[in-house]
Parts: structure tokens; sequence; C-alpha cells
């Protein structure tokens, strides 16, 4: 990640016209988004134009970034936003392309690796179901590990929205692991 | 409660780890394009001194406006003896012309005396 002050110049730069610094922070930050964007989306057909049209939403927005959060924070705001427009068009479950994951273990012998897979199947399904605001917000706080002040920049919404979000998703997650299990 | 709610998210934590893109697309010169074509639309909007200049203007000179027009009802309602035409012009003569004040023959002085009369005692116009 860039640092801070270097940050503030790079924008600074992109904003005095110098175009092409854009290409250092669409290098930088391109893999935090491509993956975010596969985690809340669960589909890689989605995955390049999304990154695309998060970028292009970032250098329209950068004259209005006010450096009062990281610039990673205001990607993260951006490609959430924009996937939540996407959810709002068209609203379909996500189910991981089990090809992308990447299950190897090596500290596990054979059969516990595949009941261990067969439990994260079953949770990524589950995840795969919750509506999409508390897999974002859950997805934002145990994999990206943020707090829930920082979900709540992210997501733009109160602090205690973010608590109720992700107590939502807990309480849906068990119901459909139940569900799953009987 | 608590323990169980913190082993689901370690779970969580855990069946997501591995949904990752394995190899990430390089969009830079993608991006880099899209805004090319972006700006070839629509010049990049930057904060701008000359455009606060002409919102600031425009605002002042749409305040003098109400500031007049709300100037000139409280005018006609509180002289009913004035109809429209007649505030007209008086503030044709005294604005446009000037007559009153600079280049005033003895007629249109006296026209003017009379019109503004009503809205101003005698030793006003006097003095």
């Amino acid at each position: 990640m860039i640092a801070k002050e270097e940050e503030r110049g790079l924008v600074q730069a992109i904003l005095d016209g110098d175009k092409d610094k854009f290409a250092i922070i669409v290098k930088e930050y391109q893999e935090i988004v491509q993956n975010l964007t596969y985690r809340l989306m669960g589909n890689k057909l989605d995955v390049e134009d999304i990154t695309q049209q998060v970028f292009v939403e970032l250098y329209v927005s950068l004259p209005h970034f006010r450096f009062e959060s990281r610039l990673n924070t205001f990607i993260y705001r951006i490609t959430v936003n924009v996937i939540s427009k996407i959810y709002r068009k068209e609203s379909r479950m996500v189910s991981y392309d089990a090809a992308e994951q990447d299950t190897a273990s090596t500290e596990l012998n054979e059969e516990e690796r595949i009941i261990k897979e067969e439990q994260r199947q079953r949770l990524r399904k589950a995840i795969g179901q919750l509506h999409p605001e508390q897999r974002t917000a859950l997805i934002l706080c145990t994999y990206e590990n943020f707090s829930y002040q920082e979900i709540s920049d992210v997501m733009q919404c109160s602090f205690s929205k973010v608590e109720s979000l992700i107590f939502r998703a807990k309480k849906n997650l068990k119901k459909i692991l139940d569900k799953d299990a009987n | 409660m608590k323990k169980n709610d913190d082993i689901l998210l370690t779970m969580v934590s855990d069946a997501m780890k591995d949904v990752r893109c394995k190899q990430t697309v390089d969009v830079t010169d993608k991006v880099m394009e899209s805004i090319d074509h972006i700006e070839l639309l629509v010049p990049k909007s930057k904060p701008s001194t000359g455009r606060s200049f002409f919102h600031l203007t425009a605002s002042v000179a749409a305040c003098l406006a109400i500031g007049v027009g709300v100037s000139l009802g409280f005018i006609h309602r509180s002289n009913d003896g004035l109809d429209n035409q007649t505030i007209m012009s008086l503030f044709a003569v005294a604005y446009d012309n000037n007559s009153y004040y600079t280049e005033e023959t003895e007629e249109e002085v006296y026209v003017v005396e009379d019109m503004v009369s009503p809205f101003f005692g005698e030793e006003d116009i006097e003095n």
C-alpha cells in the first residue's frame, strides 16, 4: 500500500493534470478491488468490468477526495457502491466458483482436508444466500479485518447499522446452516 | 453465545480466505484509455476561483433583482394613489434620464415635482 504522504502527493499531482500518475494508483490497488469484487459478486466474469468501472469512478471523484480517510478506504467505498448498484439492478444469489478456490493445505491429512473443505463450501453457499448488505458487512469484517467504524465509512451508514447488519448476518448464517444440516 | 459467534466469524474468515482471484487481470491500460475518452467528452472539473466568482456575482445580482422587485411592490402597495404607470415613469425619469438632477427644463422639473410629491413632502423637494 502507498504511504500516506506519498498518497497525498500522488493525488495532488493527478489533480494538477499529471494524468499518467493515475496508472500508479490502478496498479497498486487493482488486486484489492478485484478480490473484494470477487468475494462480493462470486463471479469471475464480472471482476474485470467492475474493476475498470471502479477506477474510472475513482478518477472522476478524485477532486472530491478530501484526504479525511485513506485512499484505500475511498477505493473500498467506491467498489461497494458500484457493486450495490448492480445488486439493486439485478438481485441474484452469489455462488462461488469452485475452480477459483485454492484448497491446498499441507497441515491436514486427506480425510480431514475433505471434511474441512465440505464445511467451507457449505459456509460459502450460506454466505452467498445472505442479503447483499449483510454479506458486504460480514466480508469486510471477517476477511478484510475492518473495524465497525471502517465498515460504516466504506458502506456510508451508521455504526449501529453495521452492528445490526453483522448481527443479522450471523443469525441468518446459522439459520441457513441449520436448515442445510437437517 | 458470544463465543459461538466468534467461532462462526473465524469459520467465515477461513471459508472466504481461498475465495480470491488467483491471477489478477491488469486493467491499467483499459482504465487509462477510458479516462482519455472521458476527458475528451467532459473536461475534468477543477476547483476554480473564476467559477466561484461567477456564482457569487450571479447570486448578488439575483438578490438585488429580488430586492428591487420587493421594494417596487412595497412602494406600490403603500401608495394607493399611484398606479403602475406613474411609478414606472417616475423611475424612468429619475434613473434613466436624470432630467431632474441635471439637464432639466422648467417644465420637466414641474412634472417630476408633481409626481414626486406623494412620496416626499414639499419641504423635501425644496431641499
